[in-house]
């Protein structure tokens, strides 16, 4: 992995983290005590921030740790959670969001640093934002601060004089994995170790008593640098519970600590510690054991100083606080942990992979097939039974391979939470966003590609269906609006319904409209549903001024087409007054279904066999009749059903013989039934679907093509497709086959 | 002879930011997602540092550092842990099994060269 | 203060390779003590040293103290460029016997 790679995988860690936050916080507003979404959010501010370290991004570190701080008191119960910080929080996620967007497009552009200037306007934004968290805005301990401490030199200038440094390790230095070589090697990097003496504490009178794992090593150093103590003594911290350190000044310097502390007063000698330790006199580490050793004396000689009394008490005080404090940290992160675990069931994959995967699987399909008709065709018994076990996994590889994609629809469902509440306070209406069936799952990138339609018809639903309060109870409503976003699965499909119970689509109106605007004529005989569907046809739009909201120039055509292209259906029930339903089915995935394959004239097709309702042989006695617009009709045990003939359809053969026995295979979309008559049913088949060149993209009624074991080529027919070409426009193949 | 340092921690991207710093410092890594993709990847190899995050899914770091120094080929080797200051009770957590540097996130990555150049020079 | 230089063919060898470090201190102590129980003198071969720590050096410094209390000699012979540098960090070149200014010729 490089660098490029790194940020990549750092914006979609974040884009994860953010989202969670999201819904933590969504689910927040609903309870305010939900402890665990209130983790959520502390974790992913707290995450960000230990991730953008790494890249610098310094901005990012700043402001996730003020709001991680503010989760850390709610979190311990100093600051109440109320529904306006909640507000602010969810605007921090999107600076957060917007400030991460920014770091990676400057490094994109070059700006490798990407520690570089922060965008005005964006700190501004952060900036007013921690005001209203209540948060101090000076980054507590930015990366940047601590590291140009030591380089900028701002305490006492230290004079190149010789340090003197004792160090005594302690006996399980070696085994805690402490090299005194290495802290040695490093303090040589700083600086000049003018001398080191190296001894070995060890009585050479009693050889059995050394352990060889165990640490006897002692070293004195005089060491020669421009650097300051606590860089010094920064070199052993790691050593410091198995070494005991001592580090001297060089003496021109000595002699101003003993002259600076020998003016204090008694009284000031704790706050002149911490003085000690600004000026890089003294390590903090030297000064707490300062501290501890007062307290020491304190115990022993009882009414000695009050200060030093105090000081004992404040210790004591902290050390009594302590377990409940850690307590309620193990708490937290116990529950941090069991989450964790839970994840860590899943094993990321990078799309890519998948989609490669499933592409040889189909590959797999179509040799297994090519393999069927070989065994057939040489009529070798033994061979079929084998033939039919590869079939068999093969089978089952394709839907395990399959079911890698699917993903619960509750992912992408759940980002709506955010569109609905945003566009309730813009709007000032009251939604309740209910949505059921969360967890039923659907391929990964049919839902990516869903995304973009229903943010549409949800918008459109909250701007243009349901109503403001006041609007509502005049009309007897209750104030508060409700969508429902329910998704399920139904044979082979998945179906997306989004109700409304907002004003509902009037009719008349859209009549009105597509008259005006030419898509329909006057005369023209629609019924209610065919007027409906109109709101589908490019170019109309039901809302005279299109809002902030919903009008995005995106219009309900291309909610269509989009679903259209993944093969799926849309259609739509409205009651003026009583709301609106949409209900989208998709294909449960875009790759590979299982195929009915019938032959027709010269060609064969596939219809997908999820849409197939039954097969009839087609009777001529009942006499298929044609309506007045050229449309076919059968009567199907008492049903009128409208069929295409596939034949007529595709112009597949011209000199027809009467006696040619046809059957009849009866599909749904949605909750039409239609007929297609073919001329032969050659049963179940594998698809494998291959999407049509460029030149086939307009070709209506078609949904890919497919090769056949036999190395033919079968379109794969789409059925509403079929259904819409055969009843809006006409059955002329010529309509079909126009290139737009 | 570069030194090998094992990094352990969640995140790829931080992981691969460290591992990218301490390959251009001189040092051989091997990354691991978690403790036990850890413990898997090590295999008996000798490594000079173990540099863990703590909270991380399958076996935490504080896990790790306990079965490392369970190990003979660990169980003198220094670890670094990548701590938080929200979590002191974790860092001594790791210090009793055994874990004896820290460093604590956020961190930029000369930060943490310098720190483990105080343990393993390249 | 050194001691004479003895010619280095005349003292057994004793040889250490690969790791001198913490993993093996103990079993490298335990091998050269048993060495030096059954000689007077010894020419350590370090050149094949991949790797020294503090344990590894406290080791020799070890073995020269009790070989020097019971008058014994242990010459750290030939060493390998990682041990001359720990030597030359810590100054424990006169500890050993070795001139420093000649441990670079030594290291080869």
């Amino acid at each position: 992995m490089n660098l490029d790679n790194a940020r990549q995988a750092f914006i979609e860690e974040v884009a994860e983290l953010l989202q969670s936050m999201e819904d933590a916080l969504l689910a927040l507003e609903d309870n305010l005590q939900d402890a665990e979404s209130l983790n959520e959010v502390f974790r992913a501010m707290h995450t960000i921030k230990g991730t953008a370290g790494v890249f610098g991004y310094n901005a990012v570190v700043e402001f996730t740790h003020t709001v991680e701080t503010l989760m850390d008191q709610v979190r311990s119960g100093q600051r109440p959670l109320t529904n306006p910080l909640i507000a602010t929080l969810v605007e921090c996620r999107d600076h957060t969001e917007r400030l991460v967007e920014f770091f990676s497009e400057a490094s994109l552009e070059g700006d490798a640093a990407g520690g570089g200037a922060l965008d005005e306007g964006l700190r501004e934004a952060g900036d007013a934002l921690l005001r209203r968290l209540g948060q101090p805005i000076a980054p507590t301990e930015s990366v940047e601060s601590r590291s140009t401490d030591r380089a900028s030199g701002k305490f006492l200038p230290v004079s190149s004089d010789t340090w003197m440094i004792t160090l005594e390790f302690g006996s399980d230095a070696f085994r805690n994995g402490m090299d005194p070589l290495s802290f040695l090697r490093y303090l040589g990097s700083l600086g000049d170790l003018v001398h080191v003496s190296t001894l070995l504490r060890m009585d050479p009178e009693r050889p059995e008593a050394f352990d060889p794992e165990s640490c006897y090593l002692c070293f004195g150093i005089a060491f020669r640098s421009d650097t300051d103590k606590a860089t010094i003594a920064g070199v052993f911290e790691f050593a410091e519970q198995d070494c005991e350190i001592r580090i001297l000044e060089p003496e021109s310097e000595q002699a101003k600590y003993l002259d600076l502390l020998g003016a204090v007063h008694e009284d000031q000698v704790g706050t002149i510690g911490e003085l000690l330790v600004h000026v890089g006199a003294l390590t903090r580490r030297e000064l707490e054991r300062a501290l501890m050793t007062q307290e020491a004396e304190a115990g022993l000689q009882s009414p000695g100083s009050e200060i030093r009394r105090r000081l004992g008490e404040i210790l004591v005080a902290q050390g009594s606080i302590k377990p409940s404090v850690v307590e309620q940290a193990a708490k937290t992160q116990e529950a941090v942990r069991v989450r964790r675990q839970e994840e860590s069931h899943f094993i990321r994959v990078d799309a890519r992979r998948l989609g490669h995967l499933i592409d040889l699987v189909g590959e797999l399909v179509t040799s297994s097939a090519a393999i069927r008709v070989i065994v057939n065709r040489a009529g070798i018994d033994d061979a079929s039974e084998v033939v039919d076990g590869v079939d068999y996994l093969v089978s089952e590889i394709r839907d395990n391979a399959l079911q890698l994609r699917m993903v619960p629809i509750e992912d992408c469902l759940s980002r709506f939470r955010r569109v609905v509440r945003d566009a309730c306070q813009e709007l000032g209406k009251q939604i309740d966003l209910v949505i059921t069936g969360g967890e039923t799952e659907l391929d990964k990138t049919v839902i990516e590609r869903m995304i973009d339609p229903l943010t549409h018809l949800i918008r459109n639903a909250i701007d243009h269906g349901i109503e403001t309060p006041d609007v509502r109870q005049a009309a007897g409503k209750s104030p508060g609006g409700t969508l429902n976003i329910n998704a399920f699965h139904d044979s082979g499909h998945i179906v997306i319904e989004i109700a409304d119970d907002g004003a509902g689509l009037d009719s008349a109106r859209i009549r009105a409209k597509a008259e005006a605007r030419g898509l329909v004529k006057p005369e023209d005989s629609l019924s209610e549903e065919e007027v409906l569907r109109l709101i589908f046809a490019p170019g109309l739009s039901t809302k005279e001024q299109a809002t902030n909201l919903s009008g995005r120039g995106v219009g309900m055509d291309v909610v269509r087409r989009n679903i259209e292209e993944l093969r799926g259906s849309v259609e739509l029930e409205s009651e003026l007054g009583v709301g609106t339903k949409i209900t989208i089915i998709l294909p449960l995935t875009l790759a590979i279904i299982e195929g009915f394959l019938v032959a027709s004239g010269e060609d064969k097709f596939i219809i997908p066999l999820s849409q197939v309702v039954e097969c009839v042989e087609m009777n001529i006695e009942s006499t298929p009749g044609r309506h007045g617009n050229g449309q076919h009709y059968i009567n199907l045990r008492g049903e009128v059903l409208p069929f295409i003939r596939l034949t007529e359809l595709f112009e597949s053969r011209e000199n027809r013989s009467i006696e040619q026995r046809e059957s009849l295979v009866v599909v749904r979309f949605g909750r039409h039934r239609m007929g297609l008559v073919v001329d032969g049913l050659l049963g179940e088949l594998q698809t494998v679907i291959k999407p049509l060149g460029k030149l086939f993209e307009r070709l209506h009624g078609v949904a890919g093509a497919t090769i056949l074991g036999t190395g033919e080529i079968a379109l794969i027919l789409d059925v509403t497709e079929l259904a819409a070409v055969d009843q809006v426009g006409h059955p002329s193949t010529n309509a079909m086959l126009t290139t737009h | 002879m570069a030194k090998t340092i094992l990094m352990v921690d969640d995140s790829a991207s931080l992981r691969s930011v460290v591992a990218i710093a301490l390959r251009g410092a001189g040092y051989d890594v091997i990354e691991a997602s978690d403790g036990r993709d850890a413990l898997a990847k090590l295999a008996g190899q000798k490594v000079h540092l173990v540099i863990s995050d703590v909270n991380m899914p399958n076996m935490d770091g504080i896990t790790l550092v306990q079965e490392l120094k369970k190990q003979p080929s660990y169980r003198f080797t220094p670890i670094m842990m990548l701590t938080t200051e929200t979590q002191p009770e974790k860092k001594e957590a790791a210090r009793a099994a055994g874990a004896k540097a820290w460093l604590v996130k956020p961190f930029q990555p000369p930060m943490l060269l310098e720190a483990v150049s105080k343990l393993v020079l390249p | 203060m050194n001691p004479p230089q003895e010619p280095l063919e005349d003292a057994p060898g004793f040889v250490f390779k690969g790791e001198l470090t913490i993993y093996t201190a103990a079993e490298s102590y335990a091998r050269l003590q048993d060495f030096m129980v059954a000689h007077h003198r010894c020419a350590l071969d370090l050149s094949a040293v991949s790797e020294i720590d503090c344990a590894g050096l406290q080791c020799l410094l070890r073995s020269v103290q009790l070989a020097e209390r019971e008058g014994k000699r242990l010459m750290l012979a030939a060493r390998s460029q990682v041990v001359d540098e720990a030597i030359a960090l810590l100054h424990l070149g006169s500890a050993f016997g070795i001139d420093a200014s000649h441990s670079e010729q030594d290291a080869s």
